[in-house]
């Protein structure tokens, strides 16, 4: 392509005004090797259409050179951000790790704490009911019986103290020998020919328990039974008893 | 300015957050003109010029000097980011209000700022070069827009181009002249 015919074409000014395809930027780059000349033309119209978009111009707002400003700084922080949330999240598994922890640790004691708790709890019952036993026990009123083994168990004995007064019993099952788990000794007054249930003694025969008082009682029996006591006395199975 | 571009540049490409500041000082006002043309509000064309330089900072690198000005090619990121948001903004409105009219909008221009050296230029140079430059219309776009041929069209921005650098090459003959009586 000639000069002549190229600068016809308005190619040139195409390209100076930056709306030339990459196809037509070619064959102007090509013409700048030919003719160097044209270069110099390009930059006076590229300075001259500068110069009318100056005359154009009309100052923005203040406020939108802060916001650019504002927003340029959020972009250039945002990579940092994410490290430190990278950080924040694996702090947060640290955290919650260590949460994870004394959670455990507080329920673990928790637990020892109630199991201490109902401990004591007992002992102090314990205590309570002590004193109230001994208080029973050292009562003029209160009157020891003990209640021997027959023959289906001679080495069976248990001491009964009764108080009138005070229409209360209890029980010492001393020597009484523990029997297998489903089974229970159970204490039976004779109340007017009739046996009555006066109460069952604890599994681990312990030493002091109260029983049912019943005021009319004739004698009281004690007998193995099923665990948790029956409505009537095997007595078949009697292994110690009392006149009173 | 061109000097000064040399620095800017310098600083953009290393990510200095001053060649924002330096290039807003220097070319809002230019650019912020041209949004004006192609977006019908004010409010829009903040938002316009906002984006533009945000885009401007983070393409900063990608600037080549050998394809044109800096200016140039800041007008074209600005021009081109607010044609995209003319033509959502028209979408919407044709969206919202199916009556409007379809096609070219009636190009607005020489509304604003109008200094009288550009008066020089002839009206239907001016109007195939703003259309052009402006509002980055391809000169297809500019025959369908204003009803004249393409030869007529590519004429027009070779006059208009030509009457341009005369323009301004008067002014900065005269500028040098004035310096120089002054000194």
């Amino acid at each position: 392509m000639d000069k002549e015919t190229f600068l016809e074409s308005g190619l040139l000014e195409q390209y100076a005004l930056g709306i030339a395809d990459p196809a037509e930027e070619q064959v102007v780059e090509q013409m700048f090797n030919s003719h160097p000349e044209l270069r110099q033309e390009v930059e006076d119209m590229r300075r001259a259409i500068e110069q009318y978009a100056l005359q154009h111009a009309i100052p923005p707002p203040p406020a939108v050179k802060t916001k650019i400003q504002q927003e340029i700084e959020r972009k250039t922080a945002a990579p940092q951000q994410i490290a430190t949330s990278g950080a924040i999240s694996w702090l947060n598994v640290v955290v919650i790790g260590a949460l994870v922890v004394l959670c455990t640790l507080t329920a673990l004691r928790m637990r020892s704490l109630q199991a201490e708790n109902k401990n004591l709890q007992g002992q102090l019952v314990t205590c309570e009911s002590r004193e109230k036993i001994v208080a029973f026990l050292k009562d003029p009123q209160t009157q020891p019986m003990l209640l021997q083994g027959t023959a289906y168990a001679p080495q069976a004995a248990a001491l009964v103290y009764w108080n009138e007064e005070m229409h209360t019993a209890m029980i010492n099952p001393f020597k009484l020998s523990p029997l297998n788990r489903n089974q229970q000794y159970q204490i039976w007054a004779d109340v007017d020919g009739k046996m009555v249930n006066a109460g069952l003694i604890s599994t681990q025969l312990e030493k002091h328990q109260s029983l049912k008082y019943l005021p009319n009682a004739k004698s009281l029996n004690i007998t193995i039974e099923p665990l948790g006591g029956s409505q009537a006395p095997t007595v078949s199975r009697l292994v110690a008893n009392h006149a009173i | 300015m061109h000097a000064k571009d040399h620095q800017i540049i310098e600083l953009l490409q290393q990510q200095d957050k001053k060649a924002i500041d330096a290039l807003y000082d220097q070319y809002s006002p230019a650019l912020y003109g041209i949004v004006l043309k192609i977006v019908r509000s004010e409010m829009v064309a903040q938002d316009v010029l906002q984006e533009a330089f945000v885009k401007i900072w983070s393409k900063g690198s990608s600037y080549d000097a050998s394809k044109g000005t800096l200016f140039t090619w800041m007008l074209n990121i600005t021009r081109n980011t607010a044609i995209d948001k003319q033509r959502m903004e028209e979408t919407r409105s044709k969206n919202s209000e199916k009556n409007t009219p379809e096609g070219f909008m009636d190009p607005q221009i020489d509304h604003i700022g109008l200094n009288t050296e550009v008066g020089k230029l002839e009206e239907k140079y001016r109007k195939v070069i703003d259309l052009i430059y402006f509002e980055g219309y391809t000169q297809e776009e500019v025959t369908e827009a204003l009803n004249i041929p393409l030869g007529t069209v590519k004429s027009r921005v070779r006059i208009a181009l030509r009457e341009l650098r005369k323009v301004f090459s008067v002014q900065y003959i005269t500028m040098c002249w004035l310096l120089l009586l002054i000194k």
